[in-house]
C-alpha cells in the first residue's frame, strides 16, 4: 500500500514541477471561469446583496427605521409588500428581506423594559455570510434609532414616559434603578443639550447585571425562506463550474500525457519488473490523478467561494460531486491513455474525444442555455453530468435525490472507464 | 542462477526465440551478444518476468521470475534511460527503492551507498535531466541495484556514454561481481564482453549460436593469428598457430624490416557466426 502512494506521490511531485501541465491544470481553469464570469456580469451581486424591505407598522419610529435601512450603502434596497419580497427571496433574486412588523414603533417607545422592537429577517438558509452581515447592520440601525429617542427631547419625553409607565414590568430589585437611571438620564441630556456639548454614546448601562441584559436596541427575527427556484447567484456561479471541468479536463490531459510517457521512455517496464503488479501500477497513477483533479476542484472552488461569492447550496452535496466528477474523469483518463502508444497520438485521441464531449456537455456553453436539441444530446457526455452535479450543490438546489442520477452516472461512467483502459494497458506489450 | 529451456516466443507473426536454451551459474558476468533482432530483450523481458514464453520454461533464482516476491531478487537496468527527469538523482533512487519495499532507515542507508557507488553523491540534489548522458547510466544502473538484488540484468548499459563514464562503469561491474552478485549483461561491444564477461552466448534469429568463454569461442571459430612480416619489397601475411617459429623461419630466409601479429578477436568470431549482412 505504502508503494502505492509513493507512486501516486511521485506523479504529483512530477506535476507540480512542470509549469506548463501546471499552469492548464489550475491557473488557465482558474482564468477562464475569472474571464467569463466577468463577462457573464459576475460580480453585481457580490458587493451589495440586494435585499427586500416591507413595512407593515405605520408608525413614525417604524418610517424613521426604514428610511435608514433604505439610506444604506452596503445594501441594496427595495420597499416592497411582503408577498412580492416573499416571492423574490424564494427565487434567489433577493438576499433577504428585512420586515417591520406592526408593533415595531410601539416597541420602539420602551426603553429597558417589555420586548424590545421586533425586525423580521426572511432569509435563505445557506446565505450565512449575508445573514451576519445584514443582521449587524440592523443592530447598529436599531442603536442609532435609540440613541435618536433620547437626544431628541420630544422624543426622549414621550420615550421616558413610556418607560415610566411600564416601571412594573421590571423585577422589583431593579424597579428603582431603572427609575433613578430614567430621571438622571433625562437630566443629564437636558444639561448637555443646554450646554450644546457634544452628546455622549447612548449608554443605557446599569449596575444591576440582570437589568444589563435585558438592553437589545432591536430583536431580530428570523425566518428561513425555501427557495424554490434557484438560479446562479452570479455570473461566477456559472463561470466557476465551468471552469472546473476545464481543471478536470487539465488534470486528464497531464496524466493521459504522463501515462503514455512512462511506457515510452521505459519506466513502465522497469516499474513492472519490481514486485507490484500492473494492476496496482495503475491504481497508483489512478490514486495520483484523483488526488490532483480532487485538489484542483477545491482549489477553484475555494477561490470561486471566498473571491467571488460562489457560495455552495451546500457543502456536503459538494463534496459528493467533486468526488464523483473526479472518479469518472480519472476513469476517461485511464481509457485515453490507453488509446495511443505515443504522447501525440494519445493526447491527440484525448483532445478528439473530450473536446466535442466538453462542448456538448456544459463545459463552454451553460446547460441553461443550450438548445433543446443539444441538452438532449449533451446526456451523452460525462462532462454534462459533472457540470449539473456540480451546479445542482452550487445553485440548483438539488436535493441528495436529485444528485442521485448525475453522481451514478460518474460513478458508472468512471468504473467503465478506468477498467476498460486498465485491461488494454495491461494487454499492451511493454 | 537462470535456466532457460527450449524456450519460443512469437510476437504475432515474428519469431522473436525459437528453442533458445541457456543456463547462468551463480555469480558470472554472462555476456549476451547478438545483432539488431536477435532476441537479446526478449530474453530480458522474459528474465524479470515482463514476458511469458509460448513453450519451454524460464527458471530465474529456482522460481518463476513472474512471481512478484521473486522479482525483488532481481535488478533491472534497462537500455532505455527509464528515470524521471524531473525529478532529482536522489529521489529517483529513492523512489525506485520504494517500489522494491524499502523503507526508512535502511532505504536512506541503501540509496547512499547506490549513490556512493555510481559516484553520484555529490550530484544527488540535481535533476536527473540536467545529467550527462554517462551520469544517467550510472543513475540507471544504481537504481537497479538499490534494493540488493542478487540477479543483475544490464541491457547495454554503456549506451552512448563517454570512455571515462564507461570504463567507470565497467569498474562498477566487475565491484558488484565481486561482491557475489550474478551479472546478465547484453551488449554491442565486443571489447566490454572481452573485458568482462566469464562467458558469453552469441544468439542470433532468437536462437543460441555459441555458448562459452571468450578464449574457448575464439579457439572454436576464429581464424588462427596472422603474422605479417615487413620487408623492402613489400608485406607478407601468413596465418599460423605458431608465429614465433614462423618469425624464425622468415628471417632466415631474408633481412624483416619489421612484423606484428594480428590475434584474432572475438567480433571475428561474432561475424563468423552471424553473417555480414546488414540488420534492421
Amino acid at each position: 500500500m505504502s508503494a502505492l502512494f509513493a507512486f501516486a506521490a511521485k506523479d504529483i511531485r512530477l506535476l507540480l514541477r512542470n509549469r506548463a501541465a501546471l499552469f492548464f491544470t489550475v491557473a488557465w481553469p482558474l482564468l477562464i471561469a475569472v474571464f467569463f464570469g466577468v463577462i457573464f456580469g459576475g460580480g453585481s451581486g457580490t458587493a451589495k446583496p440586494k435585499v427586500a424591505l416591507v413595512v407593515q407598522d405605520a408608525s413614525a419610529a417604524s418610517e424613521r427605521f426604514a428610511q435608514s435601512v433604505l439610506k444604506l450603502e452596503t445594501l441594496e434596497v427595495d420597499r416592497l409588500d411582503a408577498a412580492a419580497a416573499e416571492q423574490l427571496v424564494r427565487q434567489g433574486k433577493r438576499t433577504a428581506a428585512i420586515v417591520l412588523p406592526e408593533g415595531f414603533g410601539a416597541r420602539s417607545t420602551q426603553a429597558f423594559s417589555g420586548d424590545p422592537p421586533e425586525v423580521g429577517l426572511w432569509l435563505d438558509p445557506s446565505r450565512r455570510a449575508e445573514r451576519a452581515m445584514i443582521e449587524g447592520m440592523l443592530m447598529k440601525l436599531g442603536a442609532e434609532a435609540m440613541f435618536s429617542n433620547i437626544s431628541d427631547p420630544v422624543a426622549r419625553q414621550s420615550w421616558l414616559e413610556a418607560s415610566r409607565a411600564k416601571l412594573d414590568q421590571i423585577e422589583p430589585g431593579s424597579r428603582q434603578a431603572f427609575s433613578d437611571f430614567y430621571d438622571a438620564l433625562d437630566q443629564m441630556m437636558a444639561t448637555s443639550q443646554a450646554n450644546a456639548k457634544p452628546i455622549p454614546e447612548a449608554d443605557g448601562k446599569t449596575d444591576d447585571p440582570a437589568a444589563a441584559n435585558t438592553f437589545v436596541p432591536i430583536q431580530i427575527a428570523e425566518r428561513e425562506v425555501s427557495v424554490v427556484r434557484r438560479g446562479p447567484r452570479n455570473g461566477f456561479a456559472i463561470s466557476f463550474t465551468q471552469g472546473m471541468s476545464w481543471g478536470l479536463f487539465g488534470a486528464l490531459m497531464s496524466f493521459v500525457t504522463s501515462l503514455v510517457l512512462e511506457r515510452m521512455q521505459g519506466t513502465w517496464s522497469r516499474l513492472r519488473a519490481t514486485p507490484l503488479s500492473s494492476a496496482s501500477l495503475l491504481l497508483g497513477k489512478a490514486l495520483a490523478c484523483f488526488i490532483v483533479m480532487l485538489a484542483t476542484l477545491l482549489l477553484i472552488g475555494g477561490a470561486g467561494a471566498l473571491l467571488f461569492g460562489v457560495v455552495p447550496h451546500s457543502l456536503p452535496k459538494l463534496l459528493l460531486a467533486f468526488v464523483a466528477a473526479t472518479f469518472a474523469f480519472t476513469g476517461l483518463m485511464m481509457l485515453l491513455a490507453s488509446l495511443g502508444k505515443t504522447v501525440q497520438g494519445a493526447s491527440g485521441a484525448a483532445w478528439a474525444v473530450m473536446m466535442p464531449l466538453a462542448m456538448v456537455g456544459g463545459a463552454m456553453i451553460p446547460l441553461f442555455a443550450m438548445p433543446p436539441w443539444m441538452a438532449q444530446l449533451s446526456s451523452v457526455s460525462p462532462v454534462k453530468w459533472a457540470v449539473l452535479a456540480i451546479e445542482g450543490a452550487i445553485w440548483r438546489g438539488f436535493s441528495f435525490a436529485e444528485m442521485a442520477t448525475p453522481v451514478a452516472i460518474l460513478l458508472a461512467t468512471g468504473a467503465v472507464c478506468g477498467l476498460a483502459g486498465a485491461w488494454r494497458i495491461t494487454r499492451q506489450p511493454s | 542462477m537462470i535456466r532457460i529451456e527450449n524456450v519460443r516466443k512469437q510476437f504475432g507473426s515474428t519469431i522473436a526465440l525459437q528453442d533458445l536454451s541457456l543456463q547462468v551459474q551463480a555469480g558470472e558476468i554472462f555476456g549476451l551478444l547478438g545483432p539488431n533482432g536477435a532476441g537479446k530483450s526478449t530474453t530480458m523481458s522474459l528474465l524479470t518476468g515482463l514476458a511469458a514464453p509460448d513453450a519451454g520454461s524460464v527458471r530465474v533464482l529456482g522460481g518463476d521470475p513472474r512471481d512478484a516476491a521473486l522479482r525483488a531478487r532481481i535488478g533491472l537496468a534497462p537500455q532505455s534511460l527509464a528515470l524521471y527527469e524531473n525529478l532529482s538523482g536522489r529521489e529517483n533512487i529513492e523512489f525506485f527503492a520504494r517500489m522494491f519495499g524499502l523503507r526508512g532507515t535502511r532505504l536512506a542507508q541503501r540509496v547512499d551507498v547506490a549513490l556512493d557507488f555510481v559516484q553520484l553523491a555529490d550530484r544527488q540534489h540535481d535533476r536527473a535531466g540536467t545529467f550527462s548522458g554517462g551520469m544517467q547510466r550510472r543513475l540507471n544502473l544504481a537504481a537497479a541495484i538499490v534494493h540488493e538484488p542478487e540477479l543483475i540484468l544490464l541491457d547495454e548499459p554503456t549506451a552512448g556514454v563517454d570512455p571515462q563514464s564507461r570504463n567507470a562503469l565497467f569498474d562498477n561491474v566487475l565491484a558488484l561481481k565481486a561482491a557475489g552478485r550474478t551479472i546478465v549483461y547484453t551488449t554491442h561491444y565486443m571489447e566490454e564482453v572481452e573485458r568482462l564477461c566469464d562467458r558469453v552466448a552469441i544468439i542470433d534469429h532468437g536462437r543460441v549460436l555459441a555458448v562459452d568463454t571468450v578464449p574457448a569461442l575464439l579457439r572454436a571459430h576464429a581464424p588462427r593469428p596472422l603474422l605479417v612480416i615487413e620487408r623492402d619489397d613489400g608485406a607478407t601475411r601468413i596465418e599460423t598457430d605458431d608465429p614465433l617459429s614462423e618469425l624464425n623461419r622468415a628471417a632466415a630466409a631474408g633481412a624483416v624490416r619489421s612484423f606484428h601479429v594480428e590475434r584474432p578477436r572475438l567480433e571475428q568470431v561474432f561475424l563468423h557466426l552471424t553473417g555480414r549482412s546488414l540488420r534492421d
